[in-house]
C-alpha cells in the first residue's frame, strides 16, 4: 500500500492511500485535505493546488512543463521545490511520497 | 432538526456538501440532483473529455467514496418541485417531502434555447450536461460538418475541438464579432483570426432562420438567403439561471436569486450559490451573476461556513479560463464598463495581455498564453491598482513592480 502524506503549514499530517491514475491534487480533494483547493480541476489555470515536493521525490514524476513553470512563477509562497500537485500523477510504481503545503493557496 | 438540503448537482452543490463536513457540520446532509450521475466538472466537456484525455471517472468533482465517508446522502435522478418555506420542507419529484433546517439552492443555469423552425430536429444540441456532451461527441466525426450557433466560449471551444479531429466547422454569430459580451474588439479580432487560421468558416452578423432536413443531412437557411448544409449543430447562445423554484417560493430574484454577502437569500434559512446566485461584489460595487467554477466553489465554502456558525463573507475576485487550439486564455476580473484598453506584448505571437482600465484603474486582464500576467493581475487588481498605460505596454519591465 502506497501512502501519500500531506503536511500542512502547521505541520498537521494527513495520510492517504495512493490510487493509480489520480494526481496528488485529486487525491487530496477526494480525501478532504483542506490545504489543496484545485479550483480549475487540473487545467493548469489557477495554481491553487500548489505544493512542495522534495527533490528526492522528483524523479517519480514528470518534469515541469513550461505552463506549470509559468503558473508557479507568480504563485504566492513559491520556493525551489514548488509544484502544481495536479501535474503529479500517481502510477503503479510510485513509492510513498510526502508533500508539504503552503499556508494559503491565494 | 439539523439537516441541510442541497438542491442541485453541479460544482457548487458538491463543494457545499463536503465543505459542510470540513467546517464541522454534524447534522444530516442531503444533496438532491436531477442528473443520474454524481456531480462532475463541466469545463472539460468541450475539450479534455471530447478528446478522451479526461475520462468520465476523472470528471467527477468528488468520488462516491468521499460522499460515503462524509456521510452525504446523494439523491440522484430526483428533482425538487417545490419549497415550502413556512414548514421548511421541500417536495421531491418522487413525492417525498423532506424537512430542512438550512436549504442551499444550487440549481445552476440552463442553455438558452434556439427558437426557430427546425430547432426541435435531432441534429440540434446544446452543451450543458454529460449526456449532452456524449451526444455531441457521438455526432462529430472527422468527416462531418459541425455548425456552431453562437460564438461564445462554449461554441468556440467546441469549434476548436472539432477542428482538432479534422471535422469541418462553420460558426454563425449574430453580432459583428465573437465573444462580444466579454471582450473588446481587439480580443475578438484575435480569436476570429485564430479560428480562421485553423480552418473555421466564421460568419459574423448573420442570423439563422430555419433548419430543415435533406436527403443526406440538414440545411440551415440564414437571414441573408444563403443555405449551409451540415451534419450536426451545437447551439451556444447563453444560459438562463434556474430560478423557477426560488421564484415560486417567493424568494427575491433578479437575473438569478438575490443573495447578500453571506450567500443568504431573502429567507434566513435559505442560501443560493453558484451560477444561479446574483450576489454583491465589493470591488465592482455592484451585484453580479457569474458562470464560473471557481466562484461557485468559493460561494459553496462561504455558505457552508455560515451554516456552521462561522460567519464568512463572500468576496472572491472573478476569474475565468478557456483553452482553444494552442491558446490558453486566463481572464482576471470583469471588463464591463472599461473606458480604455492597453495591449502588452505581441498579439501576432499569441502571447500578450490585454488590460481593461476604468478611470485609470485596472479592472480586468485577458492574458493569452501569459500565466504570469494573469496570476499577478488576479492578486493585484482587487487591491485597486493604478498603473500608467506606458508602463503597462512596456514589455522590458514588469508592470506590477
Amino acid at each position: 500500500m502506497t501512502i501519500i502524506k500531506y503536511v500542512d503549514a502547521e505541520n498537521n499530517v494527513t495520510e492517504v492511500e495512493a490510487e493509480t491514475g489520480e494526481s496528488i491534487m485529486s487525491l487530496a480533494v477526494n480525501n478532504m485535505v483542506d490545504g489543496i483547493v484545485g479550483e480549475c480541476g487540473g487545467a493548469q489555470a489557477c495554481a491553487t493546488c500548489h505544493c512542495y515536493l522534495d527533490n528526492k521525490y522528483a524523479k517519480h514524476f514528470s518534469e515541469m512543463s513550461e505552463m506549470e513553470e509559468a503558473m508557479l512563477e507568480s504563485a504566492p509562497q513559491r520556493t525551489e521545490t514548488s509544484r502544481l500537485s495536479c501535474q503529479l500523477m500517481l502510477k503503479d510504481d510510485t513509492p510513498d511520497i510526502e508533500v508539504s503545503l503552503p499556508s494559503s493557496q491565494y | 432538526m439539523n439537516l441541510v438540503v442541497i438542491v442541485g448537482g453541479g460544482h457548487a452543490a458538491a463543494e457545499a456538501a463536503i465543505a459542510l463536513r470540513i467546517q464541522g457540520w454534524e447534522g444530516d446532509i442531503k444533496l438532491i440532483s436531477d442528473e443520474d450521475v454524481l456531480p462532475y466538472q463541466r469545463p472539460p466537456l468541450s475539450k479534455g473529455y471530447f478528446h478522451k484525455t479526461v475520462t468520465s471517472a476523472q470528471l467527477l468533482i468528488k468520488k462516491q467514496a468521499l460522499y460515503e465517508k462524509a456521510n452525504v446522502d446523494v439523491m440522484l435522478g430526483l428533482s425538487v418541485v417545490a419549497i415550502d418555506r413556512l414548514s421548511q420542507t421541500v417536495t421531491v419529484s418522487s413525492g417525498a417531502i423532506i424537512g430542512y433546517s438550512h436549504l442551499i439552492i444550487a440549481t445552476g443555469a440552463q442553455a438558452r434555447i434556439l427558437n426557430i423552425p427546425g430547432a426541435e430536429l435531432p441534429c440540434v444540441s446544446y452543451l450543458r450536461t454529460l449526456n449532452d456532451a456524449n451526444n455531441i461527441i457521438a455526432n462529430i466525426k472527422s468527416n462531418s460538418h459541425l455548425l456552431v450557433i453562437g460564438a461564445g466560449y462554449i461554441g468556440l471551444e467546441l469549434a476548436a475541438s472539432a477542428r482538432k479531429i479534422g471535422a469541418r466547422v462553420t460558426i454563425l454569430e449574430s453580432f459583428e464579432r465573437v465573444l462580444s459580451r466579454v471582450t473588446n474588439e481587439q480580443m475578438s479580432g484575435f480569436y476570429q483570426g485564430l479560428h480562421k487560421d485553423n480552418g473555421v468558416d466564421l460568419k459574423l452578423n448573420i442570423g439563422i432562420e430555419e433548419i430543415h432536413t435533406t436527403e443526406d443531412g440538414y440545411v440551415a437557411t440564414l437571414n441573408d438567403g444563403s443555405n449551409v448544409a451540415f451534419d450536426h449543430t451545437v447551439v451556444g447562445i447563453g444560459v438562463i439561471p434556474n430560478t423557477g423554484l426560488a421564484e415560486a417560493a417567493g424568494l427575491e430574484c433578479d437575473n438569478g436569486i438575490v443573495v447578500n454577502e453571506h450567500t443568504l437569500t431573502s429567507d434566513p434559512t435559505i442560501y443560493a450559490i453558484g451560477d444561479v446566485s446574483n450576489h454583491p461584489n465589493e470591488f465592482y460595487a455592484r451585484n453580479i451573476r457569474l458562470e464560473s467554477v471557481p466562484s461557485a466553489m468559493e460561494q459553496a465554502k462561504v455558505a457552508a461556513a455560515n451554516i456552521c456558525g462561522k460567519p464568512k463573507i463572500h468576496n472572491s475576485f472573478p476569474w475565468f479560463w478557456s483553452d482553444q487550439y494552442d491558446v490558453k486564455l486566463q481572464t482576471a476580473g470583469l471588463s464591463q464598463g472599461y473606458d480604455e484598453t492597453v495591449v502588452r506584448g505581441d498579439m501576432t505571437q499569441k502571447k500578450f495581455a490585454l488590460f481593461y482600465l476604468k478611470k485609470g484603474k485596472i479592472i480586468a486582464v485577458d492574458a493569452i498564453n501569459s500565466p504570469k500576467d494573469f496570476m499577478k493581475a488576479k492578486a493585484l487588481i482587487p487591491q485597486g491598482l493604478t498603473v500608467s498605460k506606458d508602463k503597462l505596454a512596456d514589455i522590458t519591465k514588469n508592470w506590477f513592480d
